[in-house]
């Protein structure tokens, strides 16, 4: 009966695997095998050993770039996390407030719609891209020195970059939130209301516990997505800030294809992986623990 | 005759064809496994049932990055424009992240589906993949077409880009009449095609304003939860 179970699972679960299997653990080792080998432009492949590891961490460039990266990626996700949040939960609080009517429930779905086409339909980061490009070109700060002048609009360049990217995330986000904002329990929350206390505390303690779990969701894809961008960053920080400030993955890219040393950028994406996702895994069950002791996995505890 | 044009090359005609074919593949690929998937994860109890669907979801959450050098090195020139396809659009991380989000979407959504319907089924003489098809999926369409919907969206707004591989003339047209400078109709106020965007739009929004209505009818009581 087990043995039954068991092949039933694992014929449902057939497909999932076999794309992980083609499409993502497979590349990967290969990716792994690319960063242990010389590899130029097409070329045949030698087996190098850990040269290209031994050469990342004799580069100069390596610590701006990852600290360019990092501030990227936590400011880029904050505000994006902040506005879809804040969006989703006034769209829901809205839509209840006028849920008695049948056609006012479909305020939530144009909400969706709009955050939607916001999302990718109409490319505002473009426009947005070429503002900034013609503020950065005009005469800014006349008064200033140069090296003051480009300092000033380094610091500005990173924050619009930043600023850029949000509007492509927050819409997909927007809508990951809206869903688990109207999917909150409404017993639970008139519960909350009519205990009293003031409306920042209901949110603290009742809202934002039951939305846990969509906020790891969310988070974690914003940050992925966030590490995908190229255009605007790469039309932005082009020739800005000098050498060292590119993000991690236009570094990639131009190893990649201007030099042609796809061993050396294997070796990038590798190391960088393991940075990232050794200390994920390792606090990762801490941190969920600690989640869990305060609460924040079990809304039941933080009931006012 | 314009509007012919780009489709007189049977060599064109077999790019466009390959890049709708494979986004039909992928858009039912992926309902159909998230489905099967989700099921598995919301209803069966099996040995390592937890450390499965974790690091199904881990590796589907992986960073691009990580398979980017594999597909560098093997979109060499000359390397097949069908295996070239298969990756952009089938191996994409807008997919994988697709797929993530609709395993846990359809997880949720099975769990609010009564249990008795799937009993029932059984009861009748049904079997377990009868029981799934009949019982199990149908309350949960709400959320398929949620699911159908994104990555339609999804796919569709990579088709030009798509295309732009293909170093033929006709495809080139192809993909830079699918690729409308959206910021710069914007930017120059050219009310005209702005306008034939916006009109152009309205099936599509007909679409999402009739599956999501659906699933804001509630339907299924379920969010998206990890």
């Amino acid at each position: 009966m087990k043995r039954r179970r068991d092949l039933l699972a694992a014929l449902f679960l057939l497909p999932l695997f076999l794309y992980l299997l083609l499409f993502v653990l497979l590349p990967a080792l290969d990716t792994l095998a690319i960063s242990l080998q010389h590899r130029v432009n097409y070329g045949p492949r030698q087996f190098a050993g850990l040269a290209n590891y031994a050469r990342l961490t004799a580069n100069p460039l390596m610590p701006s770039i990852a600290g360019f990266t990092f501030l990227q990626l936590a400011s880029a996700v904050a505000i994006t996390q902040a506005l879809a949040l804040s969006l989703a939960l006034g769209a829901a609080w809205l839509g209840r407030r006028l849920a008695h009517s049948p056609r006012t429930a479909l305020l939530p779905a144009i909400g969706i719609v709009a955050a939607v086409f916001l999302y990718r339909g109409f490319e505002p980061g473009f426009s947005l891209t070429s503002f900034h490009l013609a503020l950065l070109d005009s005469e800014f700060l006349p008064w200033l020195a140069f090296e003051e002048r480009w300092r000033i609009v380094g610091t500005m360049v990173h924050w619009l970059t930043t600023l850029v990217t949000v509007p492509e995330f927050a819409g997909f986000t927007f809508c990951v939130y809206l869903l688990g904002a109207l999917a909150l329990p409404r017993d639970v929350l008139d519960a909350a209301r009519v205990d009293g206390g003031p409306a920042w505390r209901r949110l603290w303690t009742v809202t934002l516990p039951l939305l846990g779990p969509t906020i790891l969701f969310a988070t974690v894809t914003d940050l992925l997505r966030a590490m995908q961008m190229l255009d605007q960053p790469q039309i932005l920080l082009s020739d800005s800030l000098g050498e060292g400030s590119s993000t991690g993955l236009i570094y990639l890219i131009e190893v990649s294809f201007r030099e042609g040393l796809f061993g050396y950028a294997a070796a990038i994406v590798v190391a960088s992986y393991v940075v990232v996702a050794l200390p994920a895994a390792l606090l990762g069950n801490r941190g969920v623990r600690w989640l869990g002791r305060k609460g924040w996995l079990n809304p039941a505890n933080r009931m006012p | 005759m314009n509007g012919v044009t780009p489709f007189a090359s049977p060599e064109t005609l077999r790019v466009v064809a390959l890049v709708y074919g494979y986004a039909l593949v992928a858009l039912v690929g992926i309902l159909a496994t998230c489905a099967l998937a989700g099921h598995a994860g919301a209803r069966m109890r099996f040995r390592w049932r937890g450390p499965l669907l974790w690091s199904a979801l881990a590796l589907l959450l992986m960073p691009d990055q990580m398979v980017l050098p594999s597909l560098l090195v093997s979109s060499r020139p000359g390397a097949s424009l069908e295996g070239e396809f298969a990756w952009r659009i089938i191996g994409s991380h807008h997919m994988r992240l697709h797929l993530a989000l609709g395993v846990l979407l359809l997880q949720r959504c099975f769990r609010h589906v009564p249990l008795e319907y799937e009993e029932a089924a059984l009861l009748e003489g049904a079997g377990p993949w009868q029981g799934f098809c009949r019982a199990a999926l149908p309350p949960t369409t709400p959320a398929l077409a949620l699911l159908a919907i994104v990555v339609s969206r999804s796919l569709f707004d990579n088709v030009p880009e798509l295309l732009s591989l293909y170093p033929g003339p006709e495809a080139g047209a192809l993909a830079r009449g699918g690729l409308i400078d959206f910021s710069a109709v914007a930017r120059d106020w050219r009310i005209g095609e702005l306008a034939g965007i916006l009109v152009g739009t309205v099936p599509l929004l007909i679409v999402f304003l009739f599956g999501l209505r659906r699933w804001s009818q509630g339907r299924v009581s379920g969010g998206i939860c990890v």
